[in-house]
Protein backbone atom coordinates (compact mmCIF):
# COMPACT_ATOMS: atom_id res chain seq x y z
CA UNK A 1 0.00 0.00 0.00
CA UNK A 2 1.77 3.34 -1.03
CA UNK A 3 1.59 5.98 1.54
CA UNK A 4 -0.79 8.13 0.44
CA UNK A 5 -3.54 5.54 0.43
CA UNK A 6 -2.73 4.57 3.90
CA UNK A 7 -3.06 7.78 4.76
CA UNK A 8 -6.48 8.81 2.98
CA UNK A 9 -7.84 5.47 4.60
CA UNK A 10 -6.62 6.38 8.23
CA UNK A 11 -8.40 9.44 7.70
CA UNK A 12 -11.46 7.77 6.73
CA UNK A 13 -10.89 5.85 9.79
CA UNK A 14 -10.47 8.87 12.44
CA UNK A 15 -12.99 10.77 11.04
CA UNK A 16 -15.64 8.32 10.15
CA UNK A 17 -19.24 9.19 11.43
CA UNK A 18 -19.87 5.92 12.47
CA UNK A 19 -17.62 3.56 13.04
CA UNK A 20 -20.33 0.65 12.91
CA UNK A 21 -20.71 1.74 9.37
CA UNK A 22 -17.32 0.05 8.38
CA UNK A 23 -16.21 -3.25 7.17
CA UNK A 24 -13.09 -3.14 9.00
CA UNK A 25 -14.16 -4.84 12.19
CA UNK A 26 -10.58 -5.11 13.33
CA UNK A 27 -10.34 -1.30 13.13
CA UNK A 28 -13.25 -0.69 14.90
CA UNK A 29 -11.95 -2.86 17.70
CA UNK A 30 -7.75 -1.03 18.00
CA UNK A 31 -8.00 0.68 21.11
CA UNK A 32 -4.90 2.47 19.63
CA UNK A 33 -7.12 4.00 16.58
CA UNK A 34 -9.76 4.92 19.23
CA UNK A 35 -7.17 7.29 20.36
CA UNK A 36 -6.73 8.90 17.34
CA UNK A 37 -10.53 9.23 17.02
CA UNK A 38 -11.36 10.73 20.17
CA UNK A 39 -8.28 13.33 19.70
CA UNK A 40 -10.21 14.00 16.96
CA UNK A 41 -13.46 14.44 17.90
CA UNK A 42 -12.59 16.13 21.21
CA UNK A 43 -10.04 18.90 20.18
CA UNK A 44 -12.80 20.24 17.77
CA UNK A 45 -15.88 19.77 20.00
CA UNK A 46 -13.27 21.64 22.37
CA UNK A 47 -12.60 24.63 20.12
CA UNK A 48 -16.16 24.91 19.36
CA UNK A 49 -16.79 24.91 22.98
CA UNK A 50 -14.17 27.84 23.73
CA UNK A 51 -14.87 29.78 20.70
CA UNK A 52 -18.53 29.68 21.29
CA UNK A 53 -18.88 30.20 25.16
CA UNK A 54 -22.08 32.51 25.07
CA UNK A 55 -23.75 30.38 22.07
CA UNK A 56 -23.17 27.32 24.54
CA UNK A 57 -24.50 29.14 27.56
CA UNK A 58 -27.79 30.02 24.92
CA UNK A 59 -28.26 26.37 23.84
CA UNK A 60 -27.65 24.40 26.16
CA UNK A 61 -25.04 21.22 26.83
CA UNK A 62 -26.88 18.75 24.89
CA UNK A 63 -28.02 21.05 22.32
CA UNK A 64 -25.03 22.34 21.78
CA UNK A 65 -23.42 19.04 21.62
CA UNK A 66 -25.79 17.87 19.29
CA UNK A 67 -25.83 21.08 17.08
CA UNK A 68 -20.83 20.64 17.24
CA UNK A 69 -22.03 16.76 16.41
CA UNK A 70 -23.55 17.72 13.30
CA UNK A 71 -21.41 19.96 12.45
CA UNK A 72 -18.59 17.75 12.57
CA UNK A 73 -20.01 15.03 10.57
CA UNK A 74 -20.23 17.27 7.53
CA UNK A 75 -17.21 20.13 8.04
CA UNK A 76 -13.85 18.49 8.13
CA UNK A 77 -10.91 20.81 9.49
CA UNK A 78 -9.24 22.15 6.54
CA UNK A 79 -6.51 24.87 7.57
CA UNK A 80 -3.27 24.08 9.79
CA UNK A 81 -4.55 26.12 12.34
CA UNK A 82 -7.28 24.65 14.37
CA UNK A 83 -8.66 28.07 14.70
CA UNK A 84 -9.95 28.39 11.13
CA UNK A 85 -12.52 25.78 12.67
CA UNK A 86 -15.30 27.28 14.28
CA UNK A 87 -15.72 29.91 11.66
CA UNK A 88 -18.00 27.63 9.98
CA UNK A 89 -20.30 27.01 12.74
CA UNK A 90 -22.59 29.65 12.68
CA UNK A 91 -23.50 28.97 8.95
CA UNK A 92 -24.69 25.02 10.49
CA UNK A 93 -26.56 26.95 13.08
CA UNK A 94 -28.66 28.86 10.67
CA UNK A 95 -29.68 25.45 9.05
CA UNK A 96 -29.98 23.73 12.40
CA UNK A 97 -32.27 26.83 13.73
CA UNK A 98 -33.86 28.77 10.65
CA UNK A 99 -36.35 30.17 13.08
CA UNK A 100 -34.39 31.45 15.85
CA UNK A 101 -32.27 33.32 14.22
CA UNK A 102 -30.74 35.28 17.13
CA UNK A 103 -28.48 31.90 17.71
CA UNK A 104 -26.82 31.83 14.54
CA UNK A 105 -26.35 36.18 14.75
CA UNK A 106 -24.81 34.98 18.27
CA UNK A 107 -22.15 32.70 17.03
CA UNK A 108 -21.58 34.75 14.16
CA UNK A 109 -20.57 37.58 17.03
CA UNK A 110 -18.34 35.64 18.96
CA UNK A 111 -16.99 34.73 15.60
CA UNK A 112 -16.21 37.95 14.63
CA UNK A 113 -14.32 39.04 17.46
CA UNK A 114 -12.39 36.21 18.02
CA UNK A 115 -10.99 36.83 14.30
CA UNK A 116 -10.71 40.54 15.16
CA UNK A 117 -8.74 39.44 18.12
CA UNK A 118 -5.68 38.24 15.99
CA UNK A 119 -6.32 40.64 13.12
CA UNK A 120 -3.57 42.63 11.77
CA UNK A 121 -1.98 45.37 13.70
CA UNK A 122 -2.83 48.77 12.08
CA UNK A 123 -2.12 52.26 14.11
CA UNK A 124 -5.29 54.72 14.08
CA UNK A 125 -4.91 58.18 12.00
CA UNK A 126 -3.18 60.51 13.91
CA UNK A 127 -5.34 64.11 14.47
CA UNK A 128 -2.93 65.98 12.71
CA UNK A 129 -3.24 64.07 10.08
CA UNK A 130 -6.52 64.71 9.51
CA UNK A 131 -5.98 69.11 9.68
CA UNK A 132 -4.77 68.13 5.70
CA UNK A 133 -7.66 65.91 4.19
CA UNK A 134 -9.16 67.12 1.19
CA UNK A 135 -12.44 65.34 2.20
CA UNK A 136 -14.14 65.67 -1.70
CA UNK A 137 -11.27 63.53 -2.71
CA UNK A 138 -10.88 61.57 0.61
CA UNK A 139 -10.50 57.88 0.33
CA UNK A 140 -11.01 56.63 4.09
CA UNK A 141 -9.39 53.06 5.29
CA UNK A 142 -10.16 51.31 8.47
CA UNK A 143 -8.62 48.81 10.81
CA UNK A 144 -8.31 45.23 9.15
CA UNK A 145 -10.28 44.02 12.40
CA UNK A 146 -13.65 45.84 11.03
CA UNK A 147 -16.45 43.43 9.84
CA UNK A 148 -19.59 44.08 9.09
CA UNK A 149 -22.54 41.94 9.38
CA UNK A 150 -26.16 41.76 9.03
CA UNK A 151 -28.01 41.44 12.41
CA UNK A 152 -32.23 41.16 12.18
CA UNK A 153 -32.16 40.02 16.43
CA UNK A 154 -31.07 41.66 19.28
CA UNK A 155 -28.10 38.98 19.47
CA UNK A 156 -25.94 41.38 20.87
CA UNK A 157 -27.89 42.67 23.80
CA UNK A 158 -28.30 39.00 24.23
CA UNK A 159 -24.23 38.68 24.11
CA UNK A 160 -23.94 41.35 26.32
CA UNK A 161 -25.99 39.86 28.94
CA UNK A 162 -24.37 36.74 28.82
CA UNK A 163 -21.20 38.18 29.19
CA UNK A 164 -22.40 39.52 32.52
CA UNK A 165 -23.82 36.90 34.15
CA UNK A 166 -27.34 38.37 33.48
CA UNK A 167 -30.75 36.75 32.24
CA UNK A 168 -30.56 37.72 28.78
CA UNK A 169 -33.34 39.12 27.61
CA UNK A 170 -36.36 38.01 25.40
CA UNK A 171 -35.75 37.61 21.82
CA UNK A 172 -36.59 40.86 19.82
CA UNK A 173 -36.16 42.06 15.56
CA UNK A 174 -33.88 44.71 15.00
CA UNK A 175 -35.03 47.53 12.96
CA UNK A 176 -34.61 46.72 8.94
CA UNK A 177 -30.84 45.88 7.76
CA UNK A 178 -29.29 46.77 10.83
CA UNK A 179 -25.44 45.43 11.25
CA UNK A 180 -22.79 44.78 14.35
CA UNK A 181 -19.75 45.93 12.93
CA UNK A 182 -16.62 44.32 15.20
CA UNK A 183 -13.19 45.58 15.53
CA UNK A 184 -10.16 45.71 17.86
CA UNK A 185 -9.38 48.42 19.72
CA UNK A 186 -5.24 48.34 20.53
CA UNK A 187 -5.82 44.54 21.92
CA UNK A 188 -9.51 44.71 22.52
CA UNK A 189 -12.37 43.70 20.34
CA UNK A 190 -15.39 45.12 20.65
CA UNK A 191 -18.52 45.32 18.69
CA UNK A 192 -21.58 48.18 18.37
CA UNK A 193 -25.02 47.67 16.55
CA UNK A 194 -25.32 50.17 13.87
CA UNK A 195 -28.07 51.62 11.85
CA UNK A 196 -28.49 50.95 8.10
CA UNK A 197 -27.08 54.28 6.73
CA UNK A 198 -24.12 53.67 8.46
CA UNK A 199 -23.80 50.18 7.63
CA UNK A 200 -24.31 51.23 3.45
CA UNK A 201 -21.51 53.51 4.12
CA UNK A 202 -18.95 51.15 6.30
CA UNK A 203 -19.44 48.78 3.99
CA UNK A 204 -19.34 51.14 0.66
CA UNK A 205 -15.92 53.02 2.29
CA UNK A 206 -14.76 49.80 2.40
CA UNK A 207 -14.91 48.86 -0.73
CA UNK A 208 -12.85 52.46 -1.62
CA UNK A 209 -15.78 54.38 -2.41
CA UNK A 210 -15.18 58.18 -2.07
CA UNK A 211 -15.68 59.62 1.07
CA UNK A 212 -17.89 62.58 -0.75
CA UNK A 213 -20.03 59.93 -2.75
CA UNK A 214 -21.03 58.30 0.51
CA UNK A 215 -21.89 61.97 1.77
CA UNK A 216 -24.05 61.97 -1.30
CA UNK A 217 -25.53 58.85 -0.90
CA UNK A 218 -26.83 59.92 2.80
CA UNK A 219 -27.91 63.33 1.46
CA UNK A 220 -30.00 61.71 -0.62
CA UNK A 221 -31.50 59.69 1.73
CA UNK A 222 -31.64 62.06 4.36
CA UNK A 223 -31.55 65.48 3.19
CA UNK A 224 -29.12 68.33 2.40
CA UNK A 225 -28.88 69.09 5.98
CA UNK A 226 -29.21 65.94 8.03
CA UNK A 227 -27.43 63.74 5.14
CA UNK A 228 -24.15 65.98 5.77
CA UNK A 229 -24.51 66.25 9.43
CA UNK A 230 -25.11 62.55 9.69
CA UNK A 231 -21.41 62.00 7.72
CA UNK A 232 -20.02 64.04 9.97
CA UNK A 233 -21.23 62.46 12.94
CA UNK A 234 -20.61 58.79 11.84
CA UNK A 235 -16.76 60.40 10.35
CA UNK A 236 -16.16 61.73 14.40
CA UNK A 237 -17.54 58.33 16.08
CA UNK A 238 -14.78 56.06 13.81
CA UNK A 239 -12.33 58.45 14.61
CA UNK A 240 -12.78 58.30 18.44
CA UNK A 241 -13.08 54.56 18.04
CA UNK A 242 -9.58 54.00 16.62
CA UNK A 243 -11.58 52.35 13.61
CA UNK A 244 -9.44 55.00 10.97
CA UNK A 245 -6.35 54.32 10.03
CA UNK A 246 -5.69 56.15 6.74
CA UNK A 247 -7.07 58.92 4.73
CA UNK A 248 -5.83 58.81 1.35
CA UNK A 249 -6.53 60.71 -1.65
CA UNK A 250 -9.07 59.65 -4.69
CA UNK A 251 -7.10 59.29 -7.89
CA UNK A 252 -8.18 60.85 -10.35
CA UNK A 253 -9.36 58.74 -13.35
CA UNK B 1 25.01 15.10 6.74
CA UNK B 2 25.99 16.57 9.49
CA UNK B 3 23.71 18.27 12.00
CA UNK B 4 24.65 21.98 11.39
CA UNK B 5 22.64 23.48 14.24
CA UNK B 6 24.70 24.81 16.80
CA UNK B 7 24.11 23.12 20.63
CA UNK B 8 23.10 25.55 23.51
CA UNK B 9 22.68 23.56 26.99
CA UNK B 10 20.30 25.37 28.99
CA UNK B 11 16.87 24.43 30.29
CA UNK B 12 13.85 26.01 29.71
CA UNK B 13 9.75 25.39 30.14
CA UNK B 14 6.97 25.64 27.51
CA UNK B 15 5.44 29.17 27.53
CA UNK B 16 2.12 28.97 28.29
CA UNK B 17 -0.57 31.75 28.72
CA UNK B 18 -1.50 30.99 32.51
CA UNK B 19 2.39 31.69 32.71
CA UNK B 20 2.78 35.17 30.68
CA UNK B 21 2.08 37.55 33.81
CA UNK B 22 5.11 35.93 35.60
CA UNK B 23 7.11 35.88 32.67
CA UNK B 24 6.88 39.38 31.53
CA UNK B 25 6.57 41.13 34.94
CA UNK B 26 9.85 38.97 36.09
CA UNK B 27 12.87 37.26 34.87
CA UNK B 28 12.04 33.70 35.45
CA UNK B 29 14.20 31.15 36.09
CA UNK B 30 15.22 29.57 32.51
CA UNK B 31 17.46 29.72 30.17
CA UNK B 32 14.74 29.94 27.33
CA UNK B 33 11.01 29.52 26.51
CA UNK B 34 9.69 27.44 23.58
CA UNK B 35 6.29 28.37 22.29
CA UNK B 36 4.04 26.68 19.86
CA UNK B 37 4.53 28.23 16.34
CA UNK B 38 1.00 28.44 15.30
CA UNK B 39 -0.24 30.02 18.51
CA UNK B 40 1.66 33.08 17.19
CA UNK B 41 0.88 32.56 13.38
CA UNK B 42 -1.49 35.08 13.09
CA UNK B 43 -1.54 38.52 11.53
CA UNK B 44 -1.63 40.48 14.80
CA UNK B 45 -3.29 41.27 17.95
CA UNK B 46 -2.23 40.54 21.98
CA UNK B 47 -0.27 37.19 21.04
CA UNK B 48 1.99 39.06 18.72
CA UNK B 49 2.46 41.35 21.19
CA UNK B 50 3.26 38.94 23.80
CA UNK B 51 5.70 37.20 22.00
CA UNK B 52 7.39 40.20 21.16
CA UNK B 53 7.73 41.27 24.74
CA UNK B 54 8.82 37.63 26.28
CA UNK B 55 11.39 37.59 23.17
CA UNK B 56 13.19 41.08 24.51
CA UNK B 57 13.66 38.81 27.87
CA UNK B 58 14.21 35.14 26.67
CA UNK B 59 15.56 33.17 24.09
CA UNK B 60 12.83 31.47 22.14
CA UNK B 61 12.72 27.77 20.62
CA UNK B 62 9.59 27.74 18.19
CA UNK B 63 8.31 24.54 18.26
CA UNK B 64 5.18 23.46 16.09
CA UNK B 65 2.67 21.16 15.67
CA UNK B 66 1.18 21.49 11.98
CA UNK B 67 3.99 21.09 9.47
CA UNK B 68 2.59 17.44 8.52
CA UNK B 69 6.68 16.16 7.48
CA UNK B 70 4.99 13.16 6.25
CA UNK B 71 2.48 14.11 4.23
CA UNK B 72 2.78 12.00 0.80
CA UNK B 73 1.04 15.09 -0.81
CA UNK B 74 4.12 17.09 0.38
CA UNK B 75 4.01 20.60 2.45
CA UNK B 76 1.36 23.51 2.32
CA UNK B 77 4.04 25.89 0.96
CA UNK B 78 1.84 29.13 2.30
CA UNK B 79 1.95 27.57 6.11
CA UNK B 80 5.57 27.59 5.35
CA UNK B 81 5.81 31.20 4.51
CA UNK B 82 3.93 32.16 7.17
CA UNK B 83 6.47 30.45 9.34
CA UNK B 84 9.17 31.57 8.25
CA UNK B 85 8.37 35.23 8.82
CA UNK B 86 7.97 34.24 12.38
CA UNK B 87 10.61 32.84 12.40
CA UNK B 88 12.50 36.04 10.95
CA UNK B 89 11.06 37.96 13.34
CA UNK B 90 12.21 35.42 16.66
CA UNK B 91 15.05 34.79 15.55
CA UNK B 92 14.66 31.51 17.63
CA UNK B 93 17.19 29.10 19.10
CA UNK B 94 15.38 25.91 17.20
CA UNK B 95 12.36 25.43 14.85
CA UNK B 96 11.06 21.80 15.50
CA UNK B 97 8.60 20.00 14.58
CA UNK B 98 7.08 15.80 14.57
CA UNK B 99 8.13 13.17 12.60
CA UNK B 100 4.38 12.81 11.62
CA UNK B 101 1.58 13.64 9.48
CA UNK B 102 -1.95 15.76 10.12
CA UNK B 103 -2.39 16.46 6.48
CA UNK B 104 -3.66 14.76 3.25
CA UNK B 105 -5.73 16.60 0.20
CA UNK B 106 -7.45 18.67 1.77
CA UNK B 107 -7.96 17.23 5.21
CA UNK B 108 -6.13 18.28 8.12
CA UNK B 109 -6.04 16.32 11.58
CA UNK B 110 -4.97 18.60 13.98
CA UNK B 111 -2.99 15.88 15.34
CA UNK B 112 0.23 14.35 15.21
CA UNK B 113 -0.62 11.21 12.99
CA UNK B 114 1.56 8.17 12.58
CA UNK B 115 3.86 7.05 9.91
CA UNK B 116 4.57 3.52 8.53
CA UNK B 117 8.51 3.18 9.26
CA UNK B 118 9.24 2.22 5.05
CA UNK B 119 11.57 3.51 2.38
CA UNK B 120 8.97 5.10 0.82
CA UNK B 121 7.71 7.20 4.02
CA UNK B 122 11.60 7.82 4.21
CA UNK B 123 11.73 9.38 1.03
CA UNK B 124 8.49 11.70 1.51
CA UNK B 125 9.91 12.87 5.06
CA UNK B 126 13.57 13.19 3.96
CA UNK B 127 11.97 15.26 0.52
CA UNK B 128 9.78 17.36 2.80
CA UNK B 129 12.51 18.64 5.29
CA UNK B 130 14.58 19.56 2.84
CA UNK B 131 11.85 21.96 1.68
CA UNK B 132 11.04 23.06 4.60
CA UNK B 133 14.87 24.04 5.83
CA UNK B 134 14.88 25.10 2.25
CA UNK B 135 12.02 27.95 2.97
CA UNK B 136 13.06 28.08 6.55
CA UNK B 137 16.73 29.07 5.37
CA UNK B 138 18.03 26.58 8.14
CA UNK B 139 18.26 23.10 9.77
CA UNK B 140 15.12 22.01 11.52
CA UNK B 141 15.00 19.57 14.76
CA UNK B 142 12.43 16.89 14.52
CA UNK B 143 10.96 15.37 17.21
CA UNK B 144 10.19 11.92 17.88
CA UNK B 145 6.76 10.87 17.89
CA UNK B 146 4.59 8.88 20.60
CA UNK B 147 2.08 6.63 18.84
CA UNK B 148 -1.15 4.52 19.58
CA UNK B 149 -0.72 2.03 16.37
CA UNK B 150 2.28 0.35 14.35
CA UNK B 151 1.69 -0.79 10.88
CA UNK B 152 2.31 -4.19 9.86
CA UNK B 153 4.16 -2.75 6.45
CA UNK B 154 7.18 -1.25 8.01
CA UNK B 155 10.62 -2.32 7.30
CA UNK B 156 12.71 -0.60 10.18
CA UNK B 157 11.99 0.36 13.92
CA UNK B 158 11.48 4.23 14.46
CA UNK B 159 15.04 4.65 15.47
CA UNK B 160 16.32 3.13 12.67
CA UNK B 161 14.56 5.55 10.28
CA UNK B 162 15.50 8.36 12.65
CA UNK B 163 18.64 7.57 11.85
CA UNK B 164 18.72 7.49 8.42
CA UNK B 165 16.23 10.85 8.08
CA UNK B 166 18.92 12.30 10.07
CA UNK B 167 22.12 11.46 7.60
CA UNK B 168 19.94 12.37 4.99
CA UNK B 169 18.59 15.87 5.57
CA UNK B 170 21.39 17.20 8.48
CA UNK B 171 18.21 18.04 10.75
CA UNK B 172 18.87 17.83 14.12
CA UNK B 173 16.51 15.84 16.93
CA UNK B 174 14.10 16.77 19.20
CA UNK B 175 14.71 14.14 21.62
CA UNK B 176 11.15 13.40 23.51
CA UNK B 177 11.87 11.19 26.43
CA UNK B 178 8.38 10.66 27.41
CA UNK B 179 7.04 10.15 23.71
CA UNK B 180 10.12 7.25 23.84
CA UNK B 181 8.55 5.88 27.35
CA UNK B 182 5.01 5.72 26.45
CA UNK B 183 5.61 4.14 22.34
CA UNK B 184 8.32 1.43 24.31
CA UNK B 185 5.20 0.53 26.79
CA UNK B 186 2.39 0.81 23.61
CA UNK B 187 5.10 -1.29 21.44
CA UNK B 188 6.63 -3.25 23.15
CA UNK B 189 10.21 -2.38 22.75
CA UNK B 190 12.82 -1.51 25.08
CA UNK B 191 13.35 2.37 25.60
CA UNK B 192 17.05 2.51 25.94
CA UNK B 193 17.55 0.28 22.77
CA UNK B 194 15.69 3.02 21.55
CA UNK B 195 18.15 5.62 22.79
CA UNK B 196 21.38 3.39 22.01
CA UNK B 197 19.49 3.37 18.14
CA UNK B 198 19.67 7.02 17.89
CA UNK B 199 22.07 9.40 16.46
CA UNK B 200 22.82 11.16 19.63
CA UNK B 201 25.39 13.93 17.94
CA UNK B 202 22.15 14.97 15.81
CA UNK B 203 20.24 15.80 19.24
CA UNK B 204 19.66 19.66 20.53
CA UNK B 205 17.02 19.07 22.44
CA UNK B 206 15.14 17.40 24.81
CA UNK B 207 11.46 17.44 25.63
CA UNK B 208 10.62 16.30 29.28
CA UNK B 209 6.45 15.56 29.75
CA UNK B 210 4.10 13.16 31.57
CA UNK B 211 1.65 10.99 30.45
CA UNK B 212 -1.40 9.28 31.54
CA UNK B 213 -2.77 5.68 31.39
CA UNK B 214 -5.81 4.95 28.71
CA UNK B 215 -7.63 1.88 28.11
CA UNK B 216 -4.56 -0.84 27.59
CA UNK B 217 -2.23 2.46 26.61
CA UNK B 218 -0.07 4.87 27.86
CA UNK B 219 -1.61 8.46 26.71
CA UNK B 220 0.90 11.15 25.38
CA UNK B 221 -1.66 13.31 27.54
CA UNK B 222 1.65 16.25 28.81
CA UNK B 223 -1.08 17.12 31.84
CA UNK B 224 1.19 15.05 34.70
CA UNK B 225 4.64 15.62 36.50
CA UNK B 226 7.23 14.04 34.64
CA UNK B 227 6.98 10.53 36.40
CA UNK B 228 10.04 8.95 37.77
CA UNK B 229 10.25 6.21 34.37
CA UNK B 230 10.42 8.93 32.33
CA UNK B 231 13.35 10.76 34.70
CA UNK B 232 15.13 7.39 34.25
CA UNK B 233 14.96 7.70 30.17
CA UNK B 234 16.24 11.01 30.74
CA UNK B 235 19.24 9.87 32.76
CA UNK B 236 20.01 7.89 30.01
CA UNK B 237 19.43 10.16 27.37
CA UNK B 238 22.28 12.87 28.78
CA UNK B 239 24.30 10.42 29.11
CA UNK B 240 24.30 9.86 25.59
CA UNK B 241 24.23 12.82 24.41
CA UNK B 242 25.64 15.32 26.89
CA UNK B 243 24.80 19.02 27.23
CA UNK B 244 21.89 19.75 25.08
CA UNK B 245 18.78 22.15 25.69
CA UNK B 246 16.10 20.62 27.92
CA UNK B 247 12.82 21.63 28.96
CA UNK B 248 9.37 21.06 30.77
CA UNK B 249 6.64 20.42 27.80
CA UNK B 250 2.95 20.64 30.00
CA UNK B 251 0.26 21.21 28.03
CA UNK B 252 -2.67 20.64 29.90
CA UNK B 253 -3.51 20.68 33.88
CA UNK B 254 -1.22 23.59 33.63
CA UNK B 255 0.20 24.03 37.68
CA UNK B 256 1.59 27.24 38.80
CA UNK B 257 4.81 27.88 36.90
CA UNK B 258 6.91 27.05 40.29
CA UNK B 259 6.22 23.87 39.60
CA UNK B 260 7.51 23.28 36.47
CA UNK B 261 10.50 25.40 37.52
CA UNK B 262 10.73 22.66 40.54
CA UNK B 263 10.85 20.07 37.83
CA UNK B 264 13.52 21.96 35.80
CA UNK B 265 15.83 21.93 38.81
CA UNK B 266 15.49 18.74 38.89
CA UNK B 267 16.75 17.89 35.37
CA UNK B 268 19.15 20.51 36.16
CA UNK B 269 20.78 18.33 38.54
CA UNK B 270 20.05 15.02 36.81
CA UNK B 271 22.16 16.26 33.45
CA UNK B 272 24.96 17.43 36.24
CA UNK B 273 25.41 14.52 37.96
CA UNK B 274 24.83 12.20 34.67
CA UNK B 275 27.55 14.00 32.45
CA UNK B 276 30.15 14.76 35.24
CA UNK B 277 29.40 10.30 35.66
Amino acid sequence: MSLATLQRDLRELIAANDMADRSDESARADAGLAVYRNNYRGQLIACLEETFPRTLARLGDTAFRDAADAHIAVIRPSNWSLDAYPRQFPATLEQIYPNDAEIAELAWLESDLECAFVAADADPILPKRLLAVDWDHAIIRFSPSLTVRPVTTNAPAIFSALSAGKVPPAVEAQPKQAAIIVWRQDYVSCFRLVDSHEADALRALGQGTAFADVCAVLVAELGEGGGTQRAGEMLGQWISERLVIDVARECSS
Amino acid sequence: MICSIPTFSGFGVGLRKQHYGEFLERQAAVDFVEIISENFMVDGGRPRDILRRVRERYPVAMHGVSMSIGSADGLDRAYLVRLRALVDEVDPLFVSDHLSWSRIDSFHANDLLPLPYTEEALDFVCGNIAIAQDVLGRAMLIENPSSYIAFDGSTMSEWQFIDAMCARTGCGLLLDVNNVFVSASNHGFEALDYLDGLPAHHVRQIHLAGHSQGDGLLIDTHDQPVPDPVWQVYEHAVRLVGPVATMIERDDNIPPLAELLAELRTARQLASTRQAA
